[in-house]
């Protein structure tokens, strides 16, 4: 037994160090190239359209073709309704809230008294900087036919800061416009900077039947506190804005879980990734 | 379509009832002179007469003829040909025997795919011997692993013992050892197969023109038979690897009546890797090992009744722990194995009425348990995945005359699914997950009866219906089956099938990785069952000088309830009671869709000589959509190759030496790779305002679409030599085997990664099997 082991292992050694990985040579399957994103919800009543460009760098140091911020902010942003056009003025660059200083957006913007936001209208945008990208989404606003009571109930304990409580919305949609809708309850502190807005909850449903559509929920909020403002809003929306948070929900980018199965990015910008929707916004104070 | 094979079985058993009335039967059983082995797939046929039988699984036989004397001639392959002169005048039952050749002749090819006379294609015999003579990773000899060198199975993921077939999941295989259904057959995380191939008699693999007495599954059928013993005398093989050894003892217990075979292995990789791991890992283990065990038992009571009782039992064990003196540890244990049994009863009620009575037991486990302490608290998870089978069959076979058999049968099984059962313990608190468990009752009902139309047509038609009860939602199916050849001359033939299949089981898979922790689901309300339809037209060439022959198949297949993992959905988070509020049932995670696959498959074989093997070649497209999945667009599968050849041959050198090679050569597989960092904006305002400065930047991975980037193309070449001497107690043989000579670094996974110095990042590719010498040695006592 022990010669039989001393002729094993050089065998079992030689199998583990030859088992190795390798660089892959040059080839398709090792440039990755940079894109473009672009993000955008009109909404017909907010008097600036905003429209958002990041980056999607390619994961490797071999590319074709590279994109700086730079070339996003160089961008010629053009949203388009029935043969009129508009061009969008950069506006700035920056993080986002708690982001790596890497990642970054760059934001252009319009106001709608120059292309009003129709429910009902589709709108095209556009976005190109020479050979490097040529972005192109359509959407089309959805109605601002339907309206939402609700009930709250708590507040009740929680293992949380604040504690949690139960609302119970009744959406009325008479006009069978809503498909898919979106709920955000909206806490603000009085007096203070908007960029201190955090939205604590946002779920996205879909719509449960005709007419009317039930929906419940919990947040957890702080309402005693009179320096807090908390709004709910119901927001009538589009199917590709559902997929995309949908996707980004289900871990696109993946959520750690070397376990779970790769998920694609929705989009619906030909010639890159990203979003372009509209939402059209109904919002009742919580009191 | 329906009406149509009604009538046609009708018109043929009416025919058959009425010519089976002027004729004499001769049937029996055709064994193995000396060890009494019955012979599955042997021909029994009149010499200068178009008249042959093939015996059934348990070696019989039945011809019908009128009195007078005839010359009945008896082949099997890697057996001497054998001739009886009988006087027929009354009905006879006569016991065949044949004997072994001694030469390599006794290990050539035995594919029945290339034989023009067959009515059906598409349908493959190997032997053992065959097995075992193909030079193999570590010598261990594996059935799966000789699967996948046929025409039209794809070779899946490098390392894998998993087997596609004309473009089906590996669930759509219906594996059987000995009637019994085989629900995992991986040892090593699928590096080979749970058959070992000294308790093994025959194997069938059958891709196409299903009979009717098969179904249950999309894709195939493995019959895979366990040799029954030598009922005169005891016979011992020991085998010693680099990987694992085993043992096989078969023998008579009453003489001529009754035997038994018993047949084990162990791996020992654990055992040999310790010693490095210790002095490598730092208080850290690691190991993997399995076992398995075979054990077959059979009576011939009488001349009419014969009973089997056959087992199972295997289990595999993965383990890991971390240094347990350290403040943060963790240790985990996965094992998965199976346990089979059958029990079966053979009943000639005449010459020409065959019945076999069978009852099965199935289980596969799988299991995964860890551990992790943590600043002081501990953390326990564990997972449980099980199936459970138990049923009963009843299969005749009417031999009605020269141009007719008959098959019927009834099936029943009950299936017993636990998909996933957790239990979380967390600082002490316990989650068991209120595990949803299924029950369902499977019946199969067929009819059979294949039919020799005239001297150049011939046909196997059937009808096979099936019920499958599970929840308050019971599905009925019809299966139609067909297959048709026509002889062209004595030695080409024209071969057609068309087959529905229906499955009401499905199998979990993770897209990103090969383990034993997919999970059996069954059909249920919301999912419904898979379903396929397959047609195939093939031309057939026995070639005499130089004795090729010669096989073109074409197939189309459509499938459809193929279901799949959700995007984002692990298998690991099925029912996590910690997450209740996100978790609803398996049907939940999972998304239903279509498939097709269609290609070409030409085979050559050399069956006879010094020189012998075959070629394989398979041209093949399939493709797979899912709403959910890839944003609902079509996508090609990971084990989808578009070109597939292998090229096997056994050479003699000389009687005592060997040399065995196989060369194979397949484009590379389909996968999904990441792509970009994208930054995606998240947390968006009611309004939608982008400026609003409270909206997140978040990170998103972005895949290439599904499995939109092929690897390098995959190749390797193998070679075995093995040297045989005959000792005085018996005969030894040493086999040398060279797994991958020119040691192709073929990938195995890729990977978007930093250098060491983390200044660049680029792909790599992981490779786990290079050029692997290894050697075996195995004893047969006399």
């Amino acid at each position: 037994m022990k010669i039989f082991k001393i002729i094993l292992l050089p065998i079992l050694f030689s199998f583990i160090a030859l088992s190795c990985k390798t660089k892959v040579p040059d080839g398709k399957l090792t440039r990755t190239d940079d894109a473009a994103m672009l993000f955008g919800f009109l909404n017909p009543d907010v008097d600036t359209i905003t429209i958002a460009l990041s980056l999607a760098k390619g994961v490797s140091n071999k590319k074709d073709k590279t994109i700086t911020i730079a070339d996003l902010e160089q961008a010629e942003v053009k949203l388009e309704h029935k043969g009129q056009s508009i061009d969008l003025k950069f506006l700035e660059t920056r993080s986002g809230k708690y982001s790596n200083n890497d990642k970054q957006i760059v934001i252009f913007y319009t106001l709608q008294s120059k292309l009003p936001i129709l429910p009902g209208e589709t709108y095209t945008v556009s976005a190109k900087n020479n050979s490097l990208f040529d972005l192109k989404a359509t959407t089309t606003v959805p109605s601002k036919d339907f309206d939402f009571d609700y009930t709250i109930s708590g507040p009740f304990p929680f293992d949380h800061n604040y504690p949690e409580y139960k609302v119970n919305m009744t959406i009325r949609d008479p006009g069978n416009g809503i498909s898919f809708l979106r709920v955000v309850t909206h806490v603000s502190i009085k007096d203070q900077d908007q960029s201190y807005t955090s939205y604590d909850v946002a779920k996205e449903v879909q719509q449960e039947s005709n007419g009317i559509i039930k929906y419940d929920f919990s947040f957890n909020a702080d309402l005693d506190n009179e320096e807090k403002e908390t709004t709910l809003s119901c927001i009538n929306t589009t199917e590709s804005y559902f997929r995309y948070v949908t996707a980004i929900k289900k871990g696109a980018g993946g959520g750690g879980d070397p376990f779970s199965e790769p998920t694609s990015v929705y989009t619906n910008i030909e010639g890159g990734y990203g979003i372009f929707s509209a939402f059209c916004t109904k919002s009742k104070k919580i009191e | 379509m329906k009406r149509m094979m009604f009538t046609l079985i009708s018109t043929g058993v009416f025919t058959t009832i009425t010519h089976a009335q002027n004729k004499l039967s001769i049937s029996g059983f055709v064994h193995e002179a000396g060890s009494k082995e019955s012979l599955p797939g042997a021909i029994v046929q009149v010499k200068d007469a178009e008249i042959f039988a093939a015996t059934n699984e348990q070696g019989y036989y039945s011809l019908s003829l009128k009195p007078g004397t005839y010359v009945i001639q008896l082949y099997y392959p890697g057996y001497n040909d054998t001739s009886l002169n009988i006087d027929l005048q009354e009905n006879k039952i006569i016991d065949l025997a044949i004997h072994p050749r001694n030469s390599l002749e006794a290990v050539v090819v035995t594919a029945k795919t290339g034989n023009a006379q067959e009515v059906r294609g598409s349908t493959h015999q190997l032997s053992s011997e065959q097995v075992k003579n193909i030079p193999a990773l570590l010598g261990e000899k594996d059935v799966f692993k000789v699967i996948k060198l046929l025409p039209g199975v794809q070779k899946g993921q490098e390392g894998s013992s998993g087997f596609n077939v004309r473009g089906g999941n590996t669930d759509q295989n219906l594996v059987i050892l000995d009637d019994a259904v085989v629900y995992n057959a991986s040892h090593l995380f699928g590096f080979i197969s749970i058959f070992n191939g000294d308790a093994i008699k025959g194997i069938e693999l059958i891709k196409g023109g299903f009979p009717a007495k098969y179904g249950e599954r999309l894709s195939s059928v493995l019959n895979i038979t366990m040799k029954d013993g030598d009922k005169q005398r005891y016979k011992r093989e020991v085998g010693l690897g680099l990987l694992s050894s085993r043992a096989t003892f078969e023998g008579p217990i009453v003489k001529n009546k009754a035997s038994f075979l018993v047949s084990a292995r162990r791996s020992y990789a654990d055992v040999l890797a310790a010693p490095i791991i210790k002095a490598t890992a730092k208080g850290s283990s690691l190991g993997a090992n399995f076992y398995d065990f075979n054990a077959k038992v059979n009576y011939q009571i009488d001349k009419k009744n014969s009973i089997y009782l056959s087992g199972y039992l295997g289990k595999d064990r993965f383990s890991s722990k971390s240094n347990p003196e350290k403040e943060s540890f963790s240790k985990m244990v996965f094992g998965w194995g199976n346990t089979i049994g059958s029990l079966r009863w053979s009943h000639i009620f005449n010459p020409r009425l065959f019945a076999n009575m069978s009852v099965n037991y199935s289980n596969y486990r799988m299991g995964i348990n860890m551990q992790e302490r943590f600043q002081g608290e501990t953390y326990k998870m564990s997972l449980l995945s099980s199936i459970d089978d138990i049923g009963g069959k009843y299969d005749f076979s009417y031999f009605a005359n020269s141009n007719h058999t008959i098959r019927a049968g009834y099936k029943i099984t009950r299936h017993y699914f636990k998909p996933s059962t957790f239990v979380e313990i967390e600082k002490g608190q316990k989650f068991p997950n209120p595990n949803k468990e299924y029950e369902s009752w499977e019946h199969n009902l067929y009819l059979d009866d294949e039919w020799k139309i005239s001297k150049k047509l011939a046909a196997n038609l059937g009808l096979r219906g099936t019920a499958f009860i599970a929840g308050s939602r019971p599905y009925f199916n019809i299966e139609p089956r067909a297959s048709a050849r026509f002889l062209i001359d004595d030695q080409t033939s024209v071969k057609a099938s068309y087959t529905i299949m229906n499955q009401y089981l499905h199998l979990l898979t993770s897209s990103s990785l090969n383990l034993p922790s997919d999970l059996w689901v069954p059909a249920t309300d919301k999912i419904g069952p898979q379903r396929a339809q397959q047609y195939s037209l093939g031309f057939f060439r026995d070639i005499e000088h130089p004795g090729l022959s010669l096989s073109l198949e074409g197939y189309y297949k459509d499938m459809s309830n193929i279901i799949t993992y959700k995007e984002g959905v692990s298998f690991f988070d099925m029912e996590d009671p910690a997450e209740l509020s996100k978790n609803g049932a398996f049907e939940d995670k999972v998304s239903s869709g279509i498939g097709h696959s269609y290609g070409a498959e030409l085979m050559v074989q050399k069956p006879k000589g010094r020189l012998n093997g075959w070629l394989a070649y398979t041209l093949s497209w399939t493709k797979f959509k899912f709403e959910d999945i890839n944003n609902g667009k079509f996508f090609y599968p990971r084990f989808d190759r578009r070109h597939d050849l292998n090229l096997v041959g056994f050479y003699e050198l000389s009687p005592r030496i060997r040399i065995n090679a196989l060369f194979t050569i397949a484009t590379g597989n389909p996968i999904i790779i990441t792509r970009q960092d994208g930054t995606t904006v998240s947390n968006i305002p009611a309004d939608g305002n982008l400026a609003n400065p409270g909206i997140y930047l978040d990170n998103a991975s972005i895949f290439s679409g599904r499995n939109d980037f092929r690897t390098e193309l995959y190749h390797r070449m193998d070679l075995g030599i093995q040297f045989s001497r005959e000792r005085k107690k018996g005969t030894r043989t040493w086999e040398f085997s060279f797994y991958n000579l020119y040691n192709r670094k073929n990938p195995f996974f890729y990977s978007m990664e930093y250098n060491n110095s983390g200044n660049e990042r680029a792909l790599y590719k992981y490779t786990i099997f290079p050029f692997i010498p290894s050697f075996t040695y195995s004893f047969k006592f006399k």
